[in-house]
């Protein structure tokens, strides 16, 4: 059933990008609002095949690498609807459903295998540590998109050859907003998500920081975007260069999920997660 | 039933002539009355513009289109006051579809000066609200002027032909608007005087800017343009703490060297906390350094920048016309097949009209020599109709079902009539 709903999801999100893209390619309204209740159909089946999986773990669906991406996915569809109800910023979905859409196929391609239930992972703070983590990547996500898209409509300005982008693209000023607000809320979020991981660490290892990889490149991350948000909020930085350094923080933020993962072996990946559990369990 | 218009335009007219027929002293409502009272005529509608007159008439079945269309030119010289022969050329008459297309194309905005201008839409609308007032238009009036509304927007919403600006002014706005989003609240400095650079103003206020600041090489010239636009006025020595705190800056002085320069711009930037700086220079030679315009948040347009823009954004209206020329296209066609499928209902009229009359006649030869009770009566009336209905069915059927093809539903329409008799027959709507 689970699976079922998991495969709806992933064709709801098709099916959204399709109109996502067609709204940017003909520009008619009518098929960004297709498209953005497409998505939200997709949200619908990809949280029940979620809950099915969380019922059936006992603990929340984010310790294989295929969970983990399958929750980004959710989450950068909830967190680009919830945007949307904020601001009206249709386009931001031609750009924000194909990476949804990528995340649930990369999610199916990995090998879905199942870990039992481990004592302490069902803590609430494991909970909030990964839902805060997940969205707080997400938001940094959309600002990096709203930055991508800052650049490409002030390059059609600055470059004085307005084309294709300029006249589906928004104002320079509202994307902007939007890539500050992205950048608030996903700061802290980040901040929240280390924090409860650091109190979850402290009820699993004994202590609430082991100098990881992952925690070391999360520490990296975090002290960019603090920077970042300095210049933003107290020296003023705005348009260009707030939207280059809201593309670098992203490097670092993917770095930090994958790269830390992949190529520094470390006890916080996906694939030492389950050797671990299953060391628990036995 | 023949739709006939007639009319001039930027196209076929000169002003002058155009001037002749747009001032005429006397109230749409009379102009609508004479025009059906032309001849057999059943509704009439009328616009009229400083770039066009239109007049559009739907006859009566019967009525001979060339004769109509001679009374509608005579009418249109007689109004404007005009000589019938030279006048007479710079008529254009259009029927039927022709005619469709062109109130279509006209309502569109694709016959305007400036193609694309939206405002020949808000004409015609209030000349069809002059005309439903008046009681002058019918069924086949009121239906194409409710699809030329509708074709009007589908042109709109389905092409760019309007959405780009095609003058300087507009062209800035737009790009202001791209750069700050809303303008409302921005703070706009007017470097020196001109035409130009004062239209952009005003297109700029009329966005509801938060305010104008002048500044003039002469504080009693700032002064003067500053009271035109309610604006605030300030000598040039100001010019660097003015930039700090305005958002659009329009240059243009008449001085030679740059007014603005890099230095400057860059100066004003930590101040201004790096909020956009959108400067348009309108000037010759230009007022601004082309160095400001590399500085980060700074947008930089001469009027060589605008004019291109502006020719770029003729050109793709151009081709939006070209899908716009579709859409009138199908829907002239669809038109036409609703207003032929009308031609249709009068000849399944006159044939039951004719059926009808020979039933009647013959009951009312017979009845008289049969002593029938009532209920009888009744049974033989039930019986002929039936028949007639029966007979009706399957002619009506035809006619009604071969009009998607025009050339077989003319053949038998023409049949039919031949075969009853029917072109003698004064047939009612």
């Amino acid at each position: 059933m689970k699976e079922l709903l998991f495969s709806l999801a992933g064709l709801f999100y098709l099916a959204g990008t399709a109109g996502h893209l067609a709204f940017l390619w003909r520009q008619r309204e009518a098929a960004a609002k297709v498209a953005s209740w497409l998505m939200l159909g997709g949200l619908v089946c990809h949280t029940l095949s979620l809950m099915g999986d969380w019922a059936a773990l006992g603990h929340i669906p984010a310790v294989t690498l295929r969970q983990a991406l399958s929750l980004l996915a959710w989450t950068l569809v909830a967190g680009f609807l919830l945007l949307q109800l904020k601001y009206n910023l249709r386009v931001l979905g031609a750009f924000v459903s194909p990476l949804a859409l990528l995340l649930i196929i990369l999610a199916a391609t990995q090998s879905g295998v199942e870990f039992r239930a481990v004592a302490g992972f069902g803590s609430a703070w494991l909970v909030l540590h990964v839902t805060a983590s997940f969205f707080g990547d997400v938001f940094l996500a959309l600002a990096a998109v709203a930055g991508l898209m800052y650049l490409l409509q002030e390059r059609q300005i600055k470059s004085k050859h307005q084309g294709w982008f300029y006249t589906r693209l928004p104002s320079l000023k509202s994307l902007d907003s939007l890539g500050r607000a992205c950048l608030v809320l996903g700061f802290a979020l980040l901040t929240l998500g280390m924090l409860s991981g650091a109190v979850y660490g402290q009820f699993r290892t004994g202590a609430y920081w082991r100098w990881s990889p992952k925690e070391v490149w999360s520490l990296i991350t975090w002290v960019l975007y603090a920077a970042i948000l300095h210049q933003r909020l107290t020296v003023g930085w705005q348009g260009r260069k707030a939207a280059w350094l809201a593309i670098a923080g992203f490097g670092a933020v993917i770095f930090t999920f994958l790269g830390a993962s992949f190529l520094l072996s470390d006890y916080h990946d996906f694939s030492t997660f389950s050797r671990a559990f299953r060391g628990t369990v036995r | 039933m023949s739709l006939i218009l007639a009319g001039l335009s930027h196209h076929t007219a000169a002003v002058e002539l155009r001037e002749c027929l747009a001032v005429v002293d006397q109230s749409p409502a009379q102009t609508l009355a004479q025009l059906l009272s032309l001849g057999p005529i059943k509704e009439g509608f009328y616009v009229s513009t400083c770039n066009r007159v239109e007049f559009i008439l739907v006859t009566e079945p019967e009525a001979d289109p060339e004769d109509v269309s001679a009374r509608l030119l005579a009418f249109i010289a007689r109004t404007g006051g005009l000589d019938d022969k030279s006048f007479q050329d710079h008529l254009y008459l259009k029927q039927d579809r022709e005619a469709v297309r062109h109130v279509f194309r006209v309502a569109s905005s694709l016959d305007s000066m400036v193609v694309g201008e939206p405002q020949i839409l808000g004409q015609v609308k209030d000349a069809y609200r002059q005309a439903s007032a008046a009681k002058s238009l019918g069924v086949v009036l009121n239906r194409l002027m409710h699809r030329t509304f509708h074709v009007a927007k589908r042109v709109r919403t389905e092409t760019g032909i309007s959405d780009r600006a095609v003058s300087i002014a507009f062209a800035a706005v737009d790009l202001a608007k791209k750069i700050f989003g809303l303008l409302e609240g921005k703070r706009v400095l007017l470097l020196g005087a001109g035409e130009m650079a004062e239209l952009a103003a005003e297109h700029l206020l009329a966005q509801r800017v938060a305010g104008l600041t002048v500044a003039n090489r002469t504080l009693e010239k700032a002064m003067e343009v500053a009271g035109r636009f309610k604006g605030r006025a300030v000598s040039l020595d100001e010019l660097e703490v003015e930039l700090v705190k305005a958002d659009i800056v329009i240059t243009s002085t008449a001085a030679a060297e740059p007014v603005l320069t890099t230095g400057m711009v860059r100066r004003s930037l930590r101040p201004r906390r790096h909020r956009p700086l959108f400067l348009i220079d309108i000037a010759v030679p230009r007022d601004v350094e082309t160095g400001v315009g590399r500085l980060e948040n700074v947008f930089l347009y001469d009027v060589d920048d605008l004019e291109e823009v502006v020719a770029r954004n003729l050109a793709g209206r151009k081709e939006e016309a070209v899908k716009a020329e579709r859409i009138v296209e199908e829907e002239a066609i669809k038109f036409e097949d609703w207003l032929e499928s009308l031609a249709v209902v009068p000849t399944i009229k006159g044939l039951q009209a004719k059926l009808e009359a020979i039933r009647e006649a013959e009951l009312k030869r017979t009845l008289p020599h049969l002593e029938l009770t009532p209920e009888q009566t009744l049974a033989l009336e039930t019986m002929t109709r039936t028949m007639m209905k029966k007979v009706l069915h399957d002619p009506a059927l035809l006619l009604k079902r071969n009009f998607k093809n025009p050339d077989n539903r003319t053949r038998y329409l023409d049949a039919t009539q031949r075969l009853f008799g029917l072109n003698g027959l004064k047939i009612e709507d």
